[in-house]
């Protein structure tokens, strides 16, 4: 398949009706997800006929592009039910079933309370950990307990060093490769040019599972806390009104990103760096039309 | 949820020894057609739990033409590989519940989405 032809069979993926802070629900489009499965798939050609686990799935872009690049068989796992709801929906759109499951279940404390969960390859974009301390690293702790072959995650640049020594050093990786930096809703770019703005410059890694860990998921234990999420406010939509949504974008384009960050400007108290993303990204759609 | 992400799945709750495999309550099932591909059932075939899919397909009502303890052998058989790949991944459980074989705790499946979230005391 073709980056354009898989480009626009994600083009009418929702995205998070609202999303929240707290999980750091960054929203990823379609061009940068498209971008990213395909560099995953031309590089290395580990979707097709494998399996995927997807972590943190939101709603579900990555899942349901390693479907149409021919995974087998997808489990797609995230902590809101909201967004499960968002992503089962996006699922359904596509006339042929996609070979998709989903688990709601704590992706932080995956070793410990799903440690059967298997796949060939992780597919991942992870909180970076900017609200929730450590929440990437457990993320790709989680990852290397899943994946037999390889995991694929997206990390901040400005964390380069720490993630490639922690993923060898740490979790027993046999190699970590940047493939390809990414700005989010812009084109990736091979180049490695020094960045002006660390919270949208991500790196796409390609770790190579080692034995070491697959030796570790045995032993591992994790100490498990509650999860602190957050209460979705009364103001949050409902079902109907992301439908309701749903119908605006198919017919005003891309209005919805501005409608949403207008409408959950109230729960975003100071700057952060998925504000800026979200910036970010409207331009990059106001470029594209 | 599909019988090939139940083999997966198991309760640990805190103090459960054995919490695999879940038994199925089923409310509703639906059947969806998947690519047929003989080399991934392959693929996926030493990685299954034979015990946990049988006693999964037979909740599920898709026990039919799977034998008891298959070996690699049965995977070059067409009428094998139908009955396999049917029931790993055609068969979706849309409404019921993962009720855990030691303490009988009792997983939701909902809109086909098993909720394994474990409460504060659970862990």
């Amino acid at each position: 398949m073709k980056l354009k032809e898989l480009h626009a069979l994600m083009q009418d993926i929702a995205p998070f009706s609202c999303p929240k802070v707290d999980l750091e629900q960054y929203p990823t489009g379609p061009h940068l997800a498209s971008r990213l499965l395909f560099a995953v798939d031309s590089s290395h050609d580990e979707l097709a006929g494998r399996t995927v686990v997807d972590l943190g799935c939101g709603t579900a872009m990555l899942s349901i592009g390693a479907a149409l690049l021919g995974s087998r068989h997808v489990t797609a796992v995230d902590i809101d039910p909201d967004a499960l709801e968002v992503a089962a929906d996006n699922v359904a759109q596509f006339e042929d079933p996609l070979p998709i499951d989903f688990i709601l279940a704590d992706v932080r404390y995956l070793s410990h309370q799903l440690p059967r969960l298997r796949a060939d390859v992780v597919i991942m974009n992870p909180p970076f950990g900017t609200k929730q301390k450590g929440a990437d690293l457990a993320f790709l702790r989680s990852a290397f307990s899943v994946a037999t072959t390889a995991v694929y995650s997206l990390h901040k640049s400005s964390t380069r060093e720490f993630i490639a020594k922690t993923a060898k050093r740490d979790l027993g990786a046999r190699s970590a490769e940047v493939l390809a930096q990414l700005r989010y809703d812009l084109p990736a770019t091979m180049k490695f040019h020094r960045q002006k703005s660390v919270d949208i410059e991500v790196d796409l890694w390609r770790f190579e599972v080692g034995e070491a860990a697959a030796s570790r998921r045995s032993v591992e234990t994790e100490v498990c806390s509650s999860p602190p999420i957050a209460t979705p406010p009364a103001s949050l939509p409902t079902r109907g009104s992301a439908r309701g949504q749903h119908a605006i974008r198919r017919a005003g384009g891309h209005q919805h990103h501005h409608h949403d960050a207008v409408r959950c400007g109230a729960r975003q108290a100071g700057r952060s760096g998925r504000e800026e993303l979200e910036v970010e990204s409207d331009e990059a759609v106001k470029e594209g039309e | 949820m599909k019988l090939l992400t139940h083999n997966m799945l198991s309760c640990h709750i805190k103090g459960v020894k054995n919490g695999y495999p879940f038994l199925i309550e089923v409310i509703k099932v639906s059947e969806h057609e998947a690519d047929f591909d003989p080399d991934f059932l392959k693929h996926i075939f030493p990685r299954i739990n034979w015990l946990a899919f049988l006693q999964g397909a037979e909740a599920m009502g898709c026990r039919e033409g799977l034998p008891e303890a298959p070996t690699e052998t049965y995977l070059e058989d067409e009428q094998f590989q139908k009955a396999f790949h049917h029931a790993l991944l055609e068969v979706t459980l849309e409404e019921g519940s993962l009720v855990c074989p030691e303490t009988g705790r009792k997983f939701p499946v909902a809109k086909g989405i098993p909720n394994m979230l474990l409460n504060e005391d659970e862990c």
